[in-house]
């Protein structure tokens, strides 16, 4: 028997318009006065569908469509006029806010008073508290009455008690858009569980990057009908194509929608983002590194493919683009499968929903590629807890000046302005030496890559290899080599590390200020030019983030503006 | 007939099966009524023996003070008949608000909706047994006479809950439906209470007649909580129990509870549509 069966389901509602249900009207009434304003509206009609044991029905439509109508005649809060209504199992839904919960009560009171309305016992939702309080992350809150909690407390609440009680059949409608995204971002790794355990679920949106993630089969309801019904990539497209129409063609800069193209030799059969730990994600926070992994197959022997990516907002906003061609040039490929990876970050978005377009076309033929997918990985971006607004993420640092004669310190002074990137991946690696970068006479080019310009600050780099090495010629007149280095203002703790002369440790050095230092080291004087090759060997290079935005360890480099032998 | 009466006898069957299956939740929800009832204020508990305390005072002022009634043991007079007072009343002012004002509840889960009316019934009569074990208590300690009598003194507190139960069951679905309601339980509430003979005795109206009616007849006849509020002083302090009177009054408390029960069950599909 499926878990869900609808057949020729039916619910009106009367309006009652302003006059409301009154004695008068009651009167009017009596006297065969129709003048009752009542008028019917259907808010569904005729709706007959299944849901298998296991499987999970995303439902989407515009507001006031039927959708919800759909979960309250499920969760028997509302009765079908027509038609028959057969489930099997027990039914939670998270319809709407705090489903049940009295604000007077605590956290604690409505966690076992929602587990009987759920019809598990007193006993039975003491073994299931501890697990609903870790969940919901309220320990400190649980003994206080929940007309006190946010909006994204209760929903912290409802969506543990609806994880931890297991029904057969789980009804979701909408919540997971409120709270923090932080606890959003868990709720969707939790709903993948409770998807992967083969639980039925009935999820309810009107946002299609949501139900994609989530649904195998999705409803389109449409003024109480089923507009369309079917696998959840043609639903979701039908639907985008029909409500991205002229009247939000101005909002929307590209189609959100998964699109496909394309069909030449070399394919992509299977596409997946992984976290820092290599499993599958479809949530980073700002400041995180994702995995894009792709996996192709080759009919035959192609030496000019290139591989790539774009990232573009839920609203179409085209963020970045990405290709093997900038790095790696034109690869080649063999009959057979294969993988690419790209490591994408640590990412500086702004929370929201962003989609991943992956296309393969060979060097030239861009616009013809041989397999594109458009929007063919949603990624969502999490608020971590306390910061966050916008767009995008900028590495920043705030510095207050402790007020010291009791005059304002100018707002100059007071808030410093970061003088260099934070990371890697947002300045593009010089392979030349920098500009403006006194190194004295040199006859090599740098060895190694991983300068970095560092923007608004004297002329200088930041080195965030492990090791750094340049080759500098020393002439019979000179004796001192010169370091001006500092730390990168971001580093809370001093820079450590080692210089080395043609490979041999000649001192170790330990640089705390923010402010340019000159290490000063004698040479041993040399008959003839000798090139001399230099190197700096950091103690370590990452650092764990103190304060700041970023959740996980940052590099953490030396800025150097200046090596030269005098 | 005989078929749809089978019918009938099984949806009741079901129905009784349900709000069994839900006892837990209707536990839950007298609890819950009854932290809810005293959460913010600082005595507490204390206030369900207070009030009526409180209340009597005020009655032992203008009665005993003012008008010199000889009642005899007029406190323990008042205090009999005063506490069912209390408890019915305030399970049909309850009631009617019990759907109406859980609106949140109604719309999201799913409960038989009888356990909103007879949750608040029940705290109510929860603070009631107390009140009235302190207040036979109390009596125990004055060495006032007892009778033996007094054993009928949960049946009819029992017939007490029925009553109140079925009348806060009707006033709760009619209320969802015509909301003037409550603005006539109000008055009625205050019209009830003069004509139950709470701080009077039935005495005082005996062969009183008003616009050719026998008003004692009227009052103590048509009125079930005249029966009930004299039947509790007549176990106590009379050691007599008027069986007649109070076989009417069964009829009737059965009655309303059968009446609410079935408005319930008929037209609690259509609470989550209007509230």
């Amino acid at each position: 028997m499926p878990a869900v069966r609808f057949t020729g389901v039916s619910k009106r509602f009367e309006l009652t318009h302003s006059r409301g249900r009154s004695m008068f009207s009651l009167l009017l009434a009596a006297f065969g006065n129709a003048g009752m304003d009542v008028e019917q509206f259907w808010a569904l009609q005729d709706v007959s569908f299944t849901v298998e044991q296991g499987e999970t029905l995303g439902i989407i439509g515009r507001n006031g469509s039927g959708k919800s109508t759909i979960l309250k005649l499920l969760s028997r809060t509302l009765r079908p006029d027509e038609g028959r209504i057969e489930v099997d199992g027990s039914v939670f839904g998270l319809l709407e806010l705090g489903a049940g919960f009295h604000p007077d009560l605590t956290g604690r009171e409505n966690i076992f008073l929602n587990g009987s309305f759920l019809g598990v016992g007193h006993k039975e939702m003491g073994l299931l508290y501890p697990e609903i309080v870790a969940f919901s992350e309220l320990e400190r809150f649980i003994d206080t009455p929940i007309k006190h909690y946010s909006s994204g407390m209760y929903m912290r609440l409802g969506f543990s008690i609806a994880l931890a009680v297991k029904p057969d059949i789980l009804l979701i409608d909408e919540v997971l858009a409120v709270g923090d995204a932080a606890f959003a971002r868990k709720c969707y790794d939790a709903l993948a569980e409770v998807k992967r355990a083969k639980r039925t679920m009935l999820f309810v949106s009107h946002d299609p990057i949501q139900v994609r993630r989530f649904c195998d089969q999705v409803m389109w309801i449409e003024e109480g009908r089923i507009r369309s019904y079917g696998p959840a990539r043609d639903v979701i497209q039908e639907y985008l194509q029909s409500t991205q129409g002229p009247m939000t063609a101005e909002v929307h800069m590209a189609p959100t929608d998964p699109a496909e193209e394309g069909d030449g030799p070399v394919k992509i059969v299977q596409s997946v983002l992984l976290d820092e730990n290599g499993v599958e994600t479809h949530s980073a926070l700002p400041g995180e590194t994702v995995t894009l992994r792709v996996r192709y197959e080759a009919e035959r022997y192609l030496d000019d493919v290139i591989f790539g990516a774009a990232l573009r907002r839920s609203d179409g906003l085209h963020v970045y683009e990405t290709s093997t061609a900038e790095s790696q040039g034109p690869v080649s490929v063999q009959p057979g499968y294969g993988t690419v990876e790209c490591r994408l970050g640590p990412l500086p978005l702004g929370p929201g929903a962003y989609h991943i377009s992956l296309a393969i076309w060979r060097e030239g033929e861009r616009m013809s590629p041989l397999h594109l997918l458009r929007n063919d990985l949603a990624l969502f971006m999490g608020k971590p807890r306390g910061g966050h607004r916008g767009t995008t993420v900028i590495p920043h640092q705030w510095r207050v000046a402790a007020a010291d004669s009791g005059v304002l310190p100018s707002v100059d002074k007071a808030v410093k302005p970061q003088p260099d990137m934070t990371s890697s991946s947002m300045s593009v690696p010089w392979s030349m030496p920098p500009e403006g970068l006194n190194m004295g006479r040199r006859e090599e080019e740098y060895l190694g890559d991983g300068w970095h310009p560092v923007e608004n600050w004297p002329p200088a780099v930041r080195w965030i290899g492990r090791e750094a090495r340049v080759v500098l010629t020393q002439d019979v007149a000179r004796g001192t080599l010169v370091i001006s280095a500092c730390r990168p203002m971001h580093a809370d703790r001093p820079v450590k590390g080692r210089v080395t002369v043609n490979g041999e440790e000649i001192t170790t050095f330990r640089v705390s200020g923010i402010d340019f230092e000159d290490i000063v080291l004698p040479l041993d004087p040399v008959n003839e030019p000798t090139r001399l090759e230099i190197g700096l060997v950091m103690e370590e290079t990452f650092v764990p983030a103190v304060v700041g935005i970023d959740p996980d360890t940052r590099e953490l480099g030396l800025a150097i503006r200046e090596i030269r032998i005098e | 007939m005989e078929k749809s009466e089978a019918r009938g006898l099984s949806a009741i069957a079901g129905a009784v099966s349900e709000v069994a299956s839900f006892s837990e939740l209707l536990r839950t929800m007298v609890i819950r009524d009854l932290k809810l009832r005293y959460r913010n204020s600082v005595l507490g508990f204390l206030w369900s023996l207070l009030s009526p305390l409180l209340m009597t005072l005020v009655f032992i002022l203008v009665f005993k003070v003012l008008t010199q009634t000889d009642i005899p043991n007029y406190p323990v007079f008042l205090m009999a008949g005063l506490l069912p007072w209390i408890f019915t009343q305030g399970s049909v002012a309850g009631g009617l608000h019990s759907v109406t004002g859980n609106a949140n509840l109604i719309n999201k889960v799913y409960f038989p909706r009888e356990l909103l009316p007879l949750s608040v019934v029940l705290a109510g009569f929860v603070q009631f047994v107390i009140a009235y074990i302190l207040l036979v208590a109390v009596l125990v300690a004055f060495r006032i006479e007892l009778h033996a009598t007094i054993v009928f003194l949960p049946l009819i507190m029992l017939l007490n809950l029925v009553f109140a139960a079925g009348l806060a069951m009707v006033v709760a679905t009619v209320n969802v439906f015509f909301r003037d309601l409550q603005h006539l339980v109000e008055i009625g509430l205050l019209a009830w209470f003069f004509l139950t003979p709470i701080f009077y005795t039935l005495a005082i109206v005996r062969n009183t007649s008003f616009l050719g009616l026998d008003v004692h007849r009227w009052v103590f006849s048509l009125n079930p909580m005249a029966t009930l509020v004299t039947d509790y002083r007549y176990v106590l302090t009379e050691g007599y129990l008027p069986i007649r009177h109070t076989a009417v009054t069964l009829v009737v408390a059965l009655f309303l509870f059968g009446l609410g029960w079935y408005l319930m069950r008929r037209y609690s599909y259509r609470f989550a549509e209007i509230v």
